[in-house]
């Protein structure tokens, strides 16, 4: 095997179209109904550490048009991987970036160094795509708000109570604000900026 | 199967993903319209190509789609919207609400009432509530910033000095959770409420505004109003002269042209479902009488 063959980038989605529809319906249910598991079955391979449900989120959502930002954590394969796939342009400041792919949450920079949006539009604020050892349904933090039926009871693990605290105290920035993806394997929950978190 | 010749969708790719993204935006930001690249579709402004556009970024093979044109599955527009999309995804269509995943609607809402996991996406022709009251986008932009809907409140209470009652029967301005008022389309008031906490996902797209936004399931949606004088929908003296349903949204008819005329449900799939269950309506009791 030459060089230039054993660098290059492991395989992206096998069926690119059906597989990021999956996947975005799977993101689309996940931010709708916040807390809520689902799980993401489009296949790719994702160098580790990036999961299925990550990787998956990756592909789906990021392109030229949204610089990331990227966990200092990730090696240069996963740069490669992303960069060869979605053509998306590395932010080298988190306030700069559209997204953010965020491998370990305890070490990861405060929430409100992302964008927050502006108030005319807080559509601009960052994507958070965090990737999480667990996610449990019934257990954890309460949550409420749009999409929550009363409240839900959600675990993350890994997710630090400053990263709570921090965010609760974003609550009167509305309508800016950081809508955040949890992925764990195959599955991804969403936290979308008007879900209130009882911390 | 789906037309070879075009993308699944008709969209390409790198579009999808930008719609999906500003889906994503509005869903995370309930009311708020998001901005989008809205693309040329092959039909003109009006027709629902905002709608379209929101089916496609979203739509799979294992979906089932359902089309209403104001409440009804067999009208011009809701006919080639549905073939469009079985030609360019070839996913299964259906006339029957409890049957369809997404439910791409023009100005009605089915009367059955939706559930968990559907999507229900809206036409809707202009995006912005206050657009009649202040015609320049930087405005509005900013009175939705600092929430300042004074004026919307001023222009109802000048319906009701001038005429006695809010004069908005379609269109009817809502706040929703809390925070942002929105057009919730050219559904006739009655269909208001239905929207409040509602567990189907609802999608609004306005293609030649360029305009994307969204209300999450169970999210408040609360229609403008004051405490003397409080919302109300539209009620009918008769019930639909087909199936006899006495709490649907009723067209009216002309049926000769002696002037005779029938009530009937806009929502056809309902009005066909209650009378397959049985249910049967004045028939030619009313038109009689109108003669």
């Amino acid at each position: 095997m030459s060089a230039l063959q054993a660098r290059a980038p492991a395989p992206g989605f096998q069926a690119p179209v059906a597989d990021s529809q999956i996947a975005f319906r799977a993101l689309l249910g996940a931010l709708s109904s916040p807390g809520r598991m689902e799980a993401i079955s489009a296949s790719h391979e994702a160098p580790a550490p990036i999961g299925p449900a990550l990787g998956a989120a990756c592909l789906t959502l990021l392109d030229y048009d949204t610089p990331v930002w990227l966990d200092p954590v990730l090696g240069p394969e996963v740069i490669a991987w992303i960069a060869f796939h979605t053509g998306a342009p590395v932010a080298f400041a988190p306030e700069r970036s559209a997204f953010a792919v965020i491998l370990s949450p305890g070490s990861m920079p405060p929430i409100d160094s992302f964008a927050l949006g502006t108030d005319e539009a807080p559509e601009t604020g960052t994507t958070l795509l965090v990737q999480v050892p667990d996610l449990r349904e019934g257990r954890g933090l309460h949550w409420s708000g749009p999409g929550i039926a009363g409240r839900r009871a959600v675990g993350i693990e890994g997710m630090t109570p400053g990263f709570w605290a921090r965010r609760h105290g974003m609550g009167d920035l509305a309508p800016r604000g950081i809508d955040v993806f949890f992925f764990a394997g195959n599955r991804v929950v969403g936290l979308p900026r008007t879900t209130r978190v009882e911390v | 199967m789906n037309d070879a010749a075009y993308n699944f969708g008709y969209l390409d790719e790198q579009t999808k993903r930008m719609i999906r993204r500003s889906i994503l935006k509005a869903v995370a930001i309930p009311g708020y319209q998001v901005p989008f690249g809205s693309r040329e579709m092959p039909l003109p402004y009006g027709w629902g190509t905002g709608g379209i556009q929101v089916t496609a970024a979203i739509i799979g093979i294992g979906d089932v789609l359902k089309v209403i044109d104001q409440g009804a599955d067999d009208t011009t527009n809701a006919v080639s919207i549905r073939r469009f999309f079985s030609r360019m995804c070839g996913m299964a269509t259906t006339e029957k609400t409890a049957e369809a995943s997404i439910i791409q609607t023009r100005h009605r809402i089915p009367e059955r009432p939706l559930s968990e996991g559907q999507i229900l996406v809206y036409q809707v022709p202009i995006p912005e509530p206050l657009r009649w009251l202040e015609p320049r986008e930087s405005e509005t932009r900013k009175m939705h910033a600092l929430r300042e809907y004074g004026v919307m409140h001023v222009k109802l209470y000048e319906d009701i000095a001038t005429k006695g009652k809010v004069a908005t029967a379609y269109d009817y301005p809502v706040l929703v959770n809390g925070r942002y008022i929105m057009r919730p389309s050219p559904i006739p008031k009655f269909d208001t409420p239905k929207m409040h906490r509602n567990a189907a996902l609802q999608l609004f797209g306005a293609g030649r505004e360029k305009r994307i936004y969204a209300v999450p399931p169970h999210t408040d949606v609360v229609p403008l109003d004051f405490e003397d004088h409080p919302f109300a929908v539209e009620t009918w003296d008769r019930p639909c002269a087909l199936c006899g349903a006495g709490n649907t949204f009723l067209d009216e008819i002309v049926v000769n042209d002696r002037g005779g005329r029938l009530f009937v449900c806009s929502d056809t799939d309902y009005c066909n479902e209650r009378q397959e269950a049985g249910h049967r309506g004045d028939g030619g009791a009313g038109l009689e009488a109108a003669e």
